[in-house]
């Protein structure tokens, strides 16, 4: 084993040492809207990096750029990166908090499930093309403690941002980022194959205008 | 700034590896300059074929050269190249960010008849400059290189043709489940000079 392993070093692996197979994008769930079958969305690379912009209230701002860093890592290619503005009538998409801002506090993932939600709403019109800013909203739930807020905003954010960048369906999948509710913190492998296929995959909805 | 500091740190470090005597005699000092094409640094495929690929770049060499007897020199050298990355997919490039390649190689060089000059090489090469896409969770470290090359040299300036390979894979390729590094080819064109010593060659 050893002799292989030094004559690569030795000769630079001039002819390699070992087959370089391509990794499989499977197993990973559907990406297409959920009642338009068939029918895809994704930013294209003219519209690279996507706006974000947050609320201004409360930690807004970190939650969005957590859940895009998230998914911009997901990526060797590149092939989504988002940015936060300040101006949203500069933006592609708008996250804001639905009613009440939560205090920080430290989190507790413990019974965190629940303790928050959001939803993400894309305008699409007869001819396939999202007419307006994606919205989403974040809404903390009554009945938990802060800290558990706390650890529940993260996740929700990462999984909302998730459907900002195309990802339209729930996985199936219940330890899925994209899963409904979210149960995890990050993206799964599942999660990261579905989003690269997608990203290799001809659009069908166009973005909203820039 | 700092690439400028490094060079003047590397070329300090080149001059202290060789004897001190042996200097004004046979040792001589090269730098270079020209263009370099490599192959793909990751083949993939998702949904279509995908190649990430350094566009053709700049080669800046520096190079220590030592006169053995007769017709061979040993020289160690320094191989930076700048370049950018593009994403080939379907018939179309997108940009990819961009990285820096520095090899550094110690090599055995004989000189035949009508300035014609031959040169086998190894080393090592690391990519820096990019912390994005497949460098996101580092460049993969010192990589082992193998290099050839012949040069014609005439009034003072000596023409380079470089070929050299090294295995490349990141960690984040190998978390992406790539198994195996991937043999990357480069061929470079240079025109380099003396600047310090003198050597056997005109
Ligand atoms: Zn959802």
């Amino acid at each position: 084993m050893r002799r292989p392993a030094f004559l690569c070093w030795l000769l630079g692996a001039l002819a390699g040492c070992g087959e370089v197979l391509t990794p499989s994008r499977t197993p990973r769930y559907p990406a297409d809207h959920p009642t338009l079958p068939g029918e895809f969305f994704r930013w294209t690379t003219d519209r690279l990096p996507v706006r974000y912009f947050a609320d201004t209230r409360g930690n807004m701002a970190a939650l969005v750029a957590h859940g895009v860093g998230l998914w911009e890592r997901q990526f060797l290619y590149g092939e989504f990166r988002g940015a936060l503005v300040a101006d949203s009538n500069a933006a592609d998409v708008i996250v804001v908090w639905q009613d009440s801002v939560p205090p920080a506090a430290p989190p507790d993932t413990a019974g965190a499930v629940g303790a928050c939600d959001g939803v993400t709403t894309i305008l699409i019109d007869s001819a396939s093309a999202i007419t307006e800013a994606l919205r989403v909203e974040l809404r903390v739930q009554p009945g938990f403690t802060l800290a558990q807020v706390a650890a529940c905003l993260p996740r929700v954010a990462a999984h909302e941002v998730g459907h900002t960048i195309g990802l339209l369906r729930h996985s199936s999948g219940p330890d899925d980022l994209m899963s409904g509710p979210p149960r995890v913190d990050a993206p799964t492998a599942r999660d990261r194959a579905t989003a690269e296929v997608l990203y290799h995959t001809q659009p069908t909805i166009t973005p909203p205008p820039p | 700034m700092s690439g400028t500091v490094r060079g003047g740190v590397m070329l300090a470090a080149l001059l202290a590896a060789w004897p001190s005597g042996r200097l004004a005699a046979q040792v001589s000092v090269h730098i270079g300059a020209g263009a370099r094409y490599g192959t793909a640094l990751i083949r993939d495929s998702i949904v279509v074929p995908i190649e990430l690929r350094p566009s053709i770049a700049p080669a800046l060499l520096l190079s220590v050269r030592d006169e053995l007897r007769g017709p061979w020199a040993a020289d160690a050298t320094l191989d930076i190249t700048p370049s950018g990355l593009q994403r080939h997919e379907a018939g179309s490039s997108f940009d990819a960010g961009s990285v820096t390649a520095v090899a550094f190689s110690v090599g055995l060089r004989r000189t035949f008849a009508n300035g014609l000059t031959g040169r086998l090489a190894i080393g090592g090469l690391a990519y820096t400059g990019s912390s994005e896409g497949a460098f996101r969770d580092g460049s993969g470290g010192l990589m082992p290189l193998g290099s050839v090359a012949a040069s014609y040299a005439r009034r003072g300036f000596t023409i380079d043709a470089r070929y050299d390979v090294h295995r490349f894979i990141t960690p984040a390729l190998r978390a992406m489940r790539f198994n195996n590094p991937r043999p990357v080819h480069r061929v470079a064109l240079t025109i380099s000079r003396r600047i310090l010593g003198t050597d056997g060659a005109p």
